[in-house]
């Protein structure tokens, strides 16, 4: 039976590792996508789309398959409910990424805007890191790395919510330009997404090593429910306006 | 009693004979399968010896391959792989061997691909298929193309027990291809603008006869100007691919050359250009020889300092330096002009590469010049190289093969660098 759940679980990963590395993919076409102006670049991203819709659909199957038939405990059943958290959020970052290219699609007819409200390099780069890491980190189990991915998505959501204020003084500056710079506020929207996802797949690695979940512990531990041995919090995803 | 003893002793010798015979028979039946024994160790040896020869062998073969070759099971686990995959794919064989490629290669290509090959659809041929691997998270510069091929692997029953793939690298090939883009791209450009701003001269011109003088002269000027950036431009690139041409047969030209000379020459070439900036040149040089073909030094030289007269504010100094550095001689072109930032020099020798378009063609540049540089150099064997740091001025230097010193036909016909210098100012 044993061998069996393990097996069960090999699958899993394997299966989630695909739709991961689908996921990273798409992510980083969309913003190369972006970069190049590169229409029929964006109608692959998004004609991609479908495919981690159809994976997220499969893996969701074989995580109720698993614990129907074998009915997982302890770490093995954190496990399974892990990869179904993670499936979700994998699937939201494709859709993100789809969306990313659909505002490539149309920045790629418009003209070239001044100045961009953000670095839109750097905070691709980082936002693909995090998605990196928080991979990396379920493909080991590794606790550390995937506290790091945590960090990194605080310096994601100041660069997003820096980018307002400069994107209002373009605006102003350049009003022709205000529905070019409306897109590209939506793409970093899209990216801070992204990144809290990233983040959510790195709190489930912490679920499954250590049993607790990490979200929200602050006002669990108000509430005095959780312990206190979750001292590396650094508060919510979102971050968003 | 006797016959009673001699009937014992007959027994007693028959029996010693039969035992004798018996033992003798058995002695060698031992030895016969002693001996086969024997050489079915030897045949048993030297099978295993074959055996071991030939997977050294074929272990060598794989990993002198420059193709990555990866064997991964049914179950999608990575079973082997050659030196070149672990390089390709920038793994550590000894922590990969056994973990499913998902884990090991997070690329969703690759994995498609091994899926496609363990279920292979019949009669289709083995898929292939290209794949990007970032190999640094910060940055795309550093990113692996990767051709790959995955066939199924099949027993001696021809169950299926596994898949092959094998990968080349086709980063080059890419970044050729880019570049070859990149340069039509920016030669019809570098073009256009010229031939715009004739047809709207032109154009002008055509639609107003009785334009006054004054305008009149403006406009024939923009075309005169234009035309002269359209020549410069056809001329560099013209020469670029003659030095492309030339490569070998320069390389039979090249002889020993005292490089003062040539460096004086280009200084003369420059001298006008220098006096409208009132900008100085600094030669110091040491008698020093290299393997040289003077005209492309003197071309190479030409455009370095120019180059420097263009970047550099006026009343400044042009430095010109020679030194013999072990087995090549190093002439240094030092600016005292703004410098270059950082993440430009790598890509300053590109064609077209320009660190500030609108500036450089104000100064009248047809962004070529430095990869003529470039190529000169290395078509003379040598090497071209830049340092730069802003607000402290740029220094190209050219590193080129030493040579003996030639006799000197006309000891004292050089300028002295002191002569140079106040004729310059």
């Amino acid at each position: 039976m044993a061998i069996f759940l393990q097996r069960q679980i090999n699958t899993l990963k394997k299966m989630v590792l695909n739709l991961g590395a689908a996921c990273e993919d798409q992510v980083r076409l969309s913003i190369k996508s972006v970069n190049d102006r590169d229409v029929e670049l964006a109608s692959r991203v998004i004609e991609g789309d479908k495919k981690i819709d159809l994976l997220e659909i499969d893996i969701e199957e074989e995580c109720l398959h698993t614990l129907a038939l074998h009915q997982p405990v302890a770490f093995d059943l954190r496990y399974v409910v892990a990869v179904l958290k993670m499936n979700n959020d994998l699937e939201r970052i494709g859709d993100h990424a789809k969306s990313i290219a659909q505002q490539a699609q149309y920045l790629a007819g418009e003209g070239e805007i001044t100045e961009m409200p953000f670095d839109l390099n750097a905070m691709s780069q980082r936002v693909e890191k995090m998605l990196h890491n928080a991979l990396d980190a379920v493909v080991n189990i590794d606790v550390e790395l995937a506290r790091e991915v945590r960090v990194l998505d605080d310096a994601v959501d100041i660069m997003h919510a820096g980018m307002y204020g400069r994107a209002i003084e373009l605006m102003r500056d350049h009003p022709d330009q205000a529905e070019q710079i409306v897109h590209y506020i939506n793409i970093s929207r899209q990216l801070e997404r992204i990144a809290d996802h990233a983040c959510n797949i790195a709190k489930d690695v912490l679920y499954i090593t250590e049993g607790e979940i990490p979200r929200h512990s602050r006002l669990r531990r108000a509430r005095g429910e959780a312990s206190q041995a979750t001292g590396t919090d650094h508060g919510e995803g979102g971050g968003g306006i | 009693m006797q016959n009673l003893f001699i009937i014992l002793l007959s027994v007693g010798l028959v029996a010693a004979c039969g035992w004798a015979v018996a033992m003798g028979a058995r002695n060698r039946r031992l030895d016969q399968l002693l001996g086969a024994g024997r050489s079915q160790s030897r045949q048993l040896h030297e099978r295993l010896a074959a055996v071991e020869r030939r997977r050294s062998e074929l272990e060598a073969v794989l990993s002198s391959m420059v193709e990555g070759v990866a064997a991964i099971d049914t179950e999608e686990r990575l079973i082997s792989l050659n030196r070149a995959a672990a390089q390709l794919l920038s793994l550590d064989p000894k922590r990969v061997i056994g973990r499913p490629i998902q884990e090991v290669v997070r690329n969703a290509r690759l994995q498609a691909l091994v899926a496609e090959a363990l279920n292979p659809p019949t009669g289709q041929p083995p898929a292939t298929s290209e794949l990007t691997l970032r190999l640094n998270p910060n940055t795309t510069t550093d990113d692996r193309h990767l051709s790959a091929q995955a066939a199924p692997v099949r027993d001696a029953d021809g169950k299926q027990v596994g898949a092959v793939v094998v990968l080349h690298d086709i980063t080059r090939l890419r970044r050729l291809e880019s570049v070859r883009r990149d340069f039509v791209a920016n030669v019809s450009h570098e073009i256009k603008t010229p031939i715009s701003a004739i047809k709207a001269a032109v154009e002008t011109l055509a639609e107003d006869p009785s334009m006054p003088a004054g305008p009149r002269a403006n406009f024939t000027g923009i075309i005169a100007r234009q035309a002269d950036r359209l020549d410069a431009i056809v001329e560099d690139l013209l020469s670029l691919t003659r030095l492309e041409q030339d490569e070998s047969a320069v390389a039979d030209d090249l002889e020993a050359h005292d490089v003062r000379p040539v460096i004086h020459a280009a200084c003369e070439t420059c001298h006008a250009k220098a006096l409208e900036k009132s900008i100085e040149f600094d030669v110091e040089t040491e008698p020093v020889a290299a393997r040289v073909v003077p005209t492309l030094l003197e071309q190479a030289l030409v455009n370095l300092i120019d180059n420097a007269i263009k970047y550099s504010p006026e009343a400044t100094t042009v430095r010109i330096t020679t030194k013999a550095r072990g087995e090549q001689v190093v002439i240094d072109v030092a600016d005292q002009g703004r410098g270059i930032e950082a993440e430009h020099l790598p890509r300053i020798f590109e064609r077209f590469y320009r660190t500030d378009r609108a500036r450089s063609r104000q100064l009248g540049g047809t962004g070529l010049g430095l990869s003529i540089v470039k190529h000169i150099t290395e078509t003379l064997g040598g090497k071209a190289s830049v340092q730069s740091r802003i607000g402290q001025g740029s220094t190209f230097s050219l590193a080129l093969t030493a040579a003996p010193l030639p006799p000197d036909p006309l000891p004292g016909s050089l300028p002295t660098p002191a002569q140079e210098s106040a004729e310059s100012s």
